[in-house]
């Protein structure tokens, strides 16, 4: 499949095309706005021969283009998320023209407004916790040599134990987090550990999550945080934000 | 799923290091084995008498120790003996 | 410890990893074939794609 493509980046209230004048999208696309009583979306062309599913794929697998991609995408949507309320839409959302694109969206207009209703006036906000060790690795050698073989199945017991134990603690500590900071928000989901070799972080991950605050509660949910972060070993809790809404987003679920 | 194409796709080996390596990638077997054995014993250990348990006990702190000793020999450290499974972890669990 | 928390990103800054998570509908998993040779002779492959769909799921 080739030729060119309409790109859907966000679903938004109307607002003025003149604010996004110095946006660009996907390989520098012009962004251009569809109306749809009381709904805009924000779109641009591209090349199919990208986008097709089989070789959008093919692309996936390719982190300089993923990586590209996934930035000139987040870049578009942070500017309408900026200027008015929107329904970010995840990478890679084409139909073969701009009249396509209208008719599907129609069909997605009540769950569109719906979701617009639940993201307005709300930012997500991310958490991510580790499993920073507190316990020098050293100790684990000073165990007693042990004296029999019963001894030392039992040492190795314990030793799995204590394992079995940590790693459950860790797990319930991870739920914990999560559950306190889902008081706060209004909206909260989890997401997939992150892998260390995408990451960089060596620590385990225990908890990937996103939460959706309502702007007035921002602070507060900060302060639950931060406090959340002194109560942990230094760099167990990481904060990002704000993003659009990308967690929380169900369009493209539909 | 999204995949990215991140783990090499050769891991190879050199004259010079193959001696190493394939003993590396040896022991890092046998130490699986020995840890499967390992947690084996100690699943049972309760349900054998006092003498099955002090016998099945002092052959694996042996395997153990040997196992020591043969790492030494080549300078390798327990976290060497690992593969990475991409995807599917660690082989082994973090000594 | 803390008085101002550190926020991670900014909008240039933004982790590669951290958008991942959130334009891709199920994340990022690493993939690939894992060749073993020795003396240049290729002698095991694994093929790890097979099996991704069985783990690394959610925890929850």
């Amino acid at each position: 499949m080739n030729g060119p493509g309409t790109y859907l980046y966000a679903v938004a209230r109307p607002f003025d095309e003149g604010l996004l004048a110095d946006v660009r999208g996907i390989g520098g696309g012009e962004l251009r706005l569809l109306g749809q009583e009381g709904l805009t979306f924000v779109v641009s062309t591209v090349d199919l021969g990208e986008f097709a599913p089989g070789l959008l794929n093919k692309n996936l697998e390719d982190l300089n283009w993923l990586e590209r991609v996934a930035r000139e995408h987040d870049s578009v949507v942070q500017a309408v998320a900026g200027v008015t309320s929107a329904v970010p839409l995840r990478l890679g959302t084409v139909y073969c023209d701009d009249e396509s694109a209208l008719r599907r969206l129609a069909g997605l207009r009540p769950a569109a407004l719906a979701t617009l209703d639940v993201l307005t006036g709300r930012e997500e906000w991310g958490v991510k916790l580790y499993a920073v060790p507190t316990r020098p690795p050293a100790e684990v050698g000073a165990a007693a040599q042990p004296g029999s073989g019963l001894d030392y199945l039992r040492q190795r017991r314990a030793a799995l134990d204590r394992r079995t134990l940590e790693a459950r603690a860790a797990a319930d500590e991870a739920d914990a987090v999560f559950e306190r900071l889902r008081d706060i928000a209004v909206l909260a989901r989890r997401h997939r550990p992150q892998d260390p070799v995408l990451s960089g972080v060596k620590h385990p991950m225990l908890l990937n999550a996103a939460f959706l605050i309502d702007r007035d509660r921002v602070a507060t949910f900060q302060a639950a945080v931060a406090a959340l972060a002194d109560e942990h070993p230094e760099g167990a809790v990481v904060l990002t934000g704000p993003w659009p809404a990308y967690s929380f987003a169900t369009l493209d679920d539909a | 799923m999204s995949e990215l194409r991140v783990l090499p796709e050769r891991l190879e080996s050199d004259a010079d290091s193959i001696e190493r390596d394939l003993f590396r990638l040896v022991l890092t077997i046998v130490e699986l084995l020995r840890q499967l054995m390992e947690r084996q014993a100690i699943r049972r250990m309760d349900a054998l008498d006092e003498m099955q348990a002090e016998a099945l006990g002092t052959a694996l702190m042996r395997l153990s120790d040997a196992m020591a000793e043969l790492r030494e020999r080549y300078g390798l450290s327990a976290e060497d003996l690992n593969l990475d499974l991409g995807p599917l972890g660690w082989l082994l669990d973090a000594p | 410890m803390t008085e101002t928390l550190d926020v991670a990103t900014s909008m240039r800054q933004t982790s590669l990893v951290d958008l991942l998570d959130r334009v891709l509908a199920t994340g990022v998993v690493l993939a690939g074939d894992v060749t073993l040779s020795l003396a240049g002779v290729d002698l095991v492959t694994v093929h790890l794609r097979a099996l991704i769909t069985t783990v690394r799921e959610d925890p929850t």
